[in-house]
């Protein structure tokens, strides 16, 4: 999703755009300075023919690594495939890039894990844990990612949850705290681990893509890793979202206040693994699906964190690139997912 | 409009249950196909057999917790100015043959209950389709109707309800049994004072089974909303309360809603669960009997008696003993 937005930002430059997500928009493949070269990540030489490589490595100047799965659910395998082996192969096809000034690579703050309180940039521990294996994977990729900075120019921007667009609302990717939005609009979560007044943590597509833009092509330090937050200052309690997504569903959906939803009860982390275990025991197939697609991020919000972006503050200063409040968007958010039954309307 | 109970000392006065002899395991239930999850899983849930009616009738279940209740109390037929007859489930035993013409529809069993037990007096009322909450219900409604009518001193609330024989014993991760219990409701009673209570309906789940899942989503939210209500309208708070008498609902729900509540776990009432399963609308009634007679409650403790019903209904009634 980043990749696309930042394609359409770069203007005035050649872009040579690895295809390897299918649903990458067309509008982007029929840009006149788009040059799109098939491959696969995962494979090695980035599954490219030797002359699509050769073209490629005696061509390509600056590097921004979007490609990853993100879907929390994911296997170690596959997390391991695409998110480690895929960034070692870029970094290694980098490595052969003879003009190579830049690589970029995009993160996630979640690399954190399970870690509790201020979390600051430059900062990489796995010793609390993690939720699941994306978070896992993109750990072990900037692990590797720090070994070879000595040797490449690197910068590591960590992004936080993407929400959707601040000034249309539209969602370009659906992930999970979207469908945890879903869930919730249909009635179908008895409760939410977590500490009330935790913050969430959740920034609009157009400071993801502002951001890694400007600190790429303006702001590029090798070595550097930043963080792409909303911060404390835009972002609410655990506690205040629900009832404000509960407002919003009522004032959005008439009919959905007559249904007598309420919002879900904040509970410890206990609570919620004595609703699950006994759920996986029964036969009940659709509340096992979705407890087990919640437990594969709700667990996060019992680890209350707050990332630090002073590096990224800094950098951005005087560049006119800031994050809204989640409260001046979160409105249209919402009006979208509802509005496109949550992405499946085309 | 915050209901002021303190002012009139109306409460239970006598409680009394039934439940048919004949008991069938776990292993029994599971052997005829009565079950939906497995035999050890309801047993890890907490449950371990269940009554279940074989001769008897809804009506032959009513009248004898009835009969108990008049034995216990010593209250003369006569004195009893209402019947409550509350049924969480339609009694299908009557519609089995065609009716031979349209009157036979209007049999009804608290009629029937009414002129053989001698209640000459007692208006009769007939309360359905508020599921397993019926008989806290039907309590209130005799609160209401002592305090609105001065001539109205003593009503009996009675509820009974059976499986048809051919249904699966489990609900919605439950183990049913059949049977009944009654009460008095009395003005002036020494003991269980209803304190407060607090009912919601949300009548989006009226369609059980298609919203199976969206009712175990909204049950502990709803449950916590209703018992709060009920402690805030009677001035307590959770701390105040020595026992929950709980509807006899799988242990690991109750574990759940009872970290939610943050209600230890030594003050739930928890031991009929294991010995009779869930007995749709007369749990409370039979653990409020037991939990009395064993001696756990003492003259001025707060109970909490909290149910849950199919339509849906939450329902919380605050007594003090």
């Amino acid at each position: 999703m980043v990749g696309g937005e930042l394609l359409f930002k770069n203007q005035g430059k050649r872009d040579i755009c690895l295809l390897v997500h299918k649903n990458l928009p067309s509008p982007l493949l029929r840009l006149p300075r788009v040059k799109v070269v098939r491959g696969d990540i995962s494979k090695p030489n980035l599954g490219t023919s030797k002359k699509d490589f050769n073209f490629l490595s005696s061509q390509v100047t600056e590097i921004i690594h979007c490609a990853a799965k993100t879907d929390f659910s994911i296997s170690s395998s596959l997390a391991e495939k695409v998110n480690v082996i895929g960034t070692k192969n870029v970094i290694e096809f980098a490595a052969r890039c003879k003009r190579i000034s830049k690589v970029g690579v995009l993160s996630t703050v979640y690399v954190a894990g399970k870690r509790k309180g201020r979390v600051f940039e430059r900062e990489l521990d796995a010793r609390a844990g993690f939720v699941n294996e994306y978070e896992a994977s993109k750990f072990r990729m900037e692990k590797f990612l720090q070994e070879r900075m000595e040797r490449l120019p690197i910068a590591i921007y960590r992004l936080s949850t993407i929400l959707g667009s601040s000034k249309t609302g539209e969602v370009k990717q659906f992930n999970a705290i979207h469908q945890a939005l879903r869930l919730y609009f249909h009635g179908l979560i008895p409760m939410v681990p977590g500490n009330p007044q935790a913050q969430v943590d959740f920034i609009s597509s157009e400071y993801a893509a502002n951001s890694i833009h400007y600190l790429f092509n303006k702001k590029f330090k090798a070595g550097s890793t930043h963080h792409i937050i909303a911060g404390k200052r835009n972002s609410l309690t655990l506690e205040d979202f629900l009832i404000r997504t509960y407002n919003l569903f009522c004032q959005s959906d008439k009919e959905w206040m007559r249904k007598g939803f309420e919002v879900p009860p904040i509970v410890e982390q206990e609570t919620f693994n004595t609703l699950a275990i006994s759920i996986e025991k029964t036969e009940g197939v659709f509340l096992k699906q979705i407890i087990r697609a919640m437990n594969y991020f709700v667990p996060q919000l019992s680890y209350p964190k707050t990332f630090e972006d002073k590096y990224t503050q800094a950098a951005l200063k005087g560049s006119g690139i800031h994050e809204k409040s989640i409260q001046s968007y979160y409105p249209k958010i919402i009006q979208y997912c509802l509005e496109s039954k949550w992405g499946t309307k085309k | 409009m915050k209901r002021r109970y303190k002012q009139a000392a109306i409460g239970i006065g006598e409680v009394a249950y039934y439940l048919p002899s004949c008991t069938l395991s776990l292993d029994m239930l599971a052997k005829e196909k009565k079950l939906e999850s497995k035999q050890n899983v309801m047993r890890e849930f907490g449950f371990n057999k269940v009554r279940v009616a074989s001769k008897e009738t809804t009506y032959d279940i009513a009248e004898r917790a009835v009969k108990k209740l008049i034995q216990n109390s010593q209250v003369l037929p006569t004195d009893i100015d209402v019947l409550l007859y509350s049924s969480a489930l339609t009694d299908l035993s009557n519609y089995k043959k065609k009716p031979k013409d349209a009157t036979e529809l209007f049999q009804y069993p608290a009629l029937k209950l009414q002129y053989n037990l001698g209640f000459t007096k007692a208006r009769v009322v007939g309360i359905s389709q508020a599921g397993c909450v019926s008989f806290l219900q039907s309590l209130q409604i005799a609160y209401d109707m002592i305090k609105a009518e001065p001539e109205v001193n003593r009503v009996l609330c009675v509820s009974s309800d059976i499986l048809p024989k051919e249904s699966r014993r489990e609900i919605l991760y439950n183990v049913i049994s059949d049977g009944g219990c009654a009460a008095f409701v009395e003005r002036n009673t020494k003991t269980n004072r209803i304190v407060a209570y607090s009912q919601v309906t949300k009548g989006f789940f009226w369609n059980s089974r298609e919203n199976k899942n969206e009712i175990v989503a909204s049950y502990f939210v709803t449950a916590r909303h209703v018992i709060n209500d009920a402690l805030k309208k009677a001035g307590l708070t959770m701390k105040d309360i020595k026992l929950v008498i709980p509807h006899n609902v799988n242990m690991k729900s109750w574990e759940a809603l009872l970290k939610i509540l943050e209600i230890p776990k030594s003050k739930l009432f928890s031991r009929n669960i294991k010995r009779f399963g869930h007995t749709i609308a007369a749990d409370n009634i039979i653990n409020l009997s037991d939990a009395t007679n064993s001696g756990l409650v003492k003259r001025g403790d707060y109970l909490l008696l909290f149910t849950f019903g199919f339509g849906a209904h939450w329902g919380c009634i605050i007594l003090q003993h």
